[in-house]
């Protein structure tokens, strides 16, 4: 089996960038797995996890309370979870069915997704964006050798 | 491992949608109307106020898939303010990075988002099913085009290393070759893609449209060019509010722009490959031939295959821009602020994108004006659902939606684009 790997994904403004803020606390804590961060063009992800298990960390707004954590895995489709909003580039859970459809997908893949509010640029995510992050890392640390 | 099912609504990163109504009466078309919705971004009212240099980097974020568009744009408008123009060298790498764009902003949508369509297929995931290996050979000409814009401009998405006056920093020759490897394989790949894609069944439609683009003397227009017609437009970037006008509509957030005491025209690959088809390389122009095109396109279901062959030819002259580079002397000319209107243009992906700015003697933006392709084009997209839907309004509402759905992605709009962007409401009275 090859080494573990997390990719936190997002954007710097507020809220969005949790995913990001995750990978930066599990690569200051010394996690014991490869994390990397990735912005823009998410079809690129199917380069990057190629053959590895992975965790994807994201923000999401699903209208539950802000700083929820939800965590799914790819095992089924995630289409009919994850609607489709991304706008031309093609969306996270469009990219995952993508991979699936060409046999691409990682060995296994779960994605955390922590809900957001707020996206202007500039602003720091919120006090409840930040604790879920703390929450994710603690969790990634904790479960994975 | 345990599965807890939670709704997303939906990701961050939203982009925008739009949406269409078609309302039918006795067999008499009442309306047809792509709306868009999305909410107004005020880029032209933020730059107010902003320094000239930062005209590039903002404008940039207009746009994830075609930001070297409005990179060049601006810093060309910036630059004719300013009364300078750049050196052969780095022009060139400007049109370089420019190509890295155009392919992978066609592969993006010719493979992942137009060619479902005409496969009969709800979408990129449901191809790549059954036709792996052309899906497999999509992404991997974007990637590279991806790289080719992450070498040259910092990184893939939004790049940093562009500047009014040229480049932050300029490659050495050996930074280029692993990537020129790489193209040479895109060019060769995207030669089987024009075959590929002339192969599709394509809806009859012909328009008589007013097809307006650059043109440069020597070469296809990408970074350059005066702007032209096949109904006698010649003018320079500084003429173009002269002849064309924007207008607000009540149904959507975007501006129509229409030719003064004219009507609707048509921008981007169809448009470009009409009026430039003596500028394709040899090859480009006998994969054109070969999938089926004439020197001039009024089919626009057409624009598919004319992506296509201009993926071959953004390959090929990437490579040959390669091959000729030579450093510059400086990677960027520096100038003086002055009081002055600048006027700039190139050719995104999906057509001609107008920049004008007035910048004062401190070199701060007083006013801004900024036409992307899509505010050109939507009045040219009613007006072919229009047609399309006289034709066949036989069709079921079903079959009615998907081919207005695959008209209006003909033009690769740069609002919502995922396949399911649409919301289709069809009435018959």
């Amino acid at each position: 089996m090859r080494r573990h790997l997390v990719i936190g994904l997002g954007s710097g403004r507020g809220d969005d960038a949790a995913g990001l803020l995750v990978a930066r606390r599990l690569r200051r804590a010394g996690a014991p797995f490869e994390v990397l961060e990735h912005r823009g063009d998410l079809i690129g992800l199917l380069e990057l996890w190629r053959d590895r298990p992975t965790t994807l960390v994201d923000a999401a707004m699903t209208g539950a309370a802000e700083g929820t954590i939800h965590c799914l895995d790819a095992d089924s489709p995630l289409a009919a979870r994850l609607a489709p909003v991304s706008g031309h580039a093609f969306g996270l859970a469009r990219v995952i069915e993508l991979a699936r459809a060409l046999g691409r997908l990682p060995p296994s893949l779960v994605l955390y997704a922590i809900e957001a509010r707020r996206f202007a640029y500039g602003s720091a995510p919120s006090m409840h964006v930040r604790r879920a992050v703390r929450a994710v890392e603690l969790t990634l640390l904790g479960k994975m050798p | 491992m345990a599965l807890r099912t939670v709704e997303v609504g939906y990701l961050a990163r939203v982009e925008g949608e739009g949406s269409m109504r078609i309302v039918l009466r006795d067999g008499v078309l009442e309306e047809a109307r792509f709306s868009i919705f999305e909410a107004p971004r005020f880029f032209e009212s933020l730059l107010r106020g902003r320094k000239l240099d930062e005209a590039p980097d903002i404008t940039a974020r207009i746009c994830g898939i075609c930001p070297v568009a409005y990179q060049t744009s601006a810093t060309q408008a910036m630059e004719s303010a300013l009364g300078i123009r750049l050196d052969d060298r780095l022009r060139a790498l400007r049109r370089l990075m420019f190509c890295g764009e155009w392919i992978e902003s066609h592969a993006l949508h010719v493979f992942l988002l137009h060619a479902p369509d005409f496969l009969g297929y709800d979408d990129a995931i449901a191809m790549a099913r059954d036709h792996r290996e052309e899906v497999e050979r999509g992404l991997k000409i974007k990637k590279i085009g991806n790289e080719l814009i992450a070498l040259l401009g910092g990184r893939a998405v939004h790049p940093i290393n562009a500047r009014v006056g040229g480049f932050h920093s300029a490659p050495h020759p050996r930074d280029l070759a692993p990537v020129r490897e790489r193209l040479a394989w895109a060019r060769d790949a995207a030669l089987e893609s024009v075959r590929w894609i002339g192969g599709f069944e394509l809806p009859e439609l012909e328009r008589d449209y007013e097809l307006v683009s650059l043109r440069h003397p020597e070469r296809y227009p990408i970074d350059e060019g005066r702007l032209v017609s096949n109904r006698g437009l010649d003018i320079g970037a500084d003429e173009f509010e002269a002849h064309f006008e924007e207008e607000q509509v009540p149904t959507s957030t975007a501006k129509h722009a229409r030719r003064k005491g004219g009507g609707a025209y048509l921008v981007g690959p169809m448009a470009r490959y009409s009026n430039n088809w003596d500028r394709l390389s040899p090859l480009g122009q006998q994969a054109a031939a070969e999938a089926g095109l004439g020197r001039v396109c009024r089919n626009p279901f057409q624009s598919i295959v004319v992506r296509a062959v201009e993926i071959l030819y953004a390959c090929e002259e990437a490579l040959r821009l390669i091959d000729s580079y030579e450093p510059p002397e400086a990677p960027a000319v520096e100038a003086q602020p002055r009081a002055a209107v600048g006027f700039g243009w190139s050719e995104a992906p999906r057509g001609v994108l107008y920049h004008r700015y007035e910048v004062d003697v401190e070199g701060r933006i007083v006013s801004a004006n900024i036409v992307p392709p899509t505010a050109q084009n939507q009045a040219s997209i009613e007006e072919d659902l229009r047609e399309l839907v006289l034709r066949n309004q036989h069709l079921d509402d079903e079959a009615l939606r998907r081919l207005c759905e695959k008209a209006i992605r003909n033009y690769d709009p740069c609002i919502s684009c995922a396949t399911h962007f649409l919301r289709l409401e069809v009435e018959r009275r």
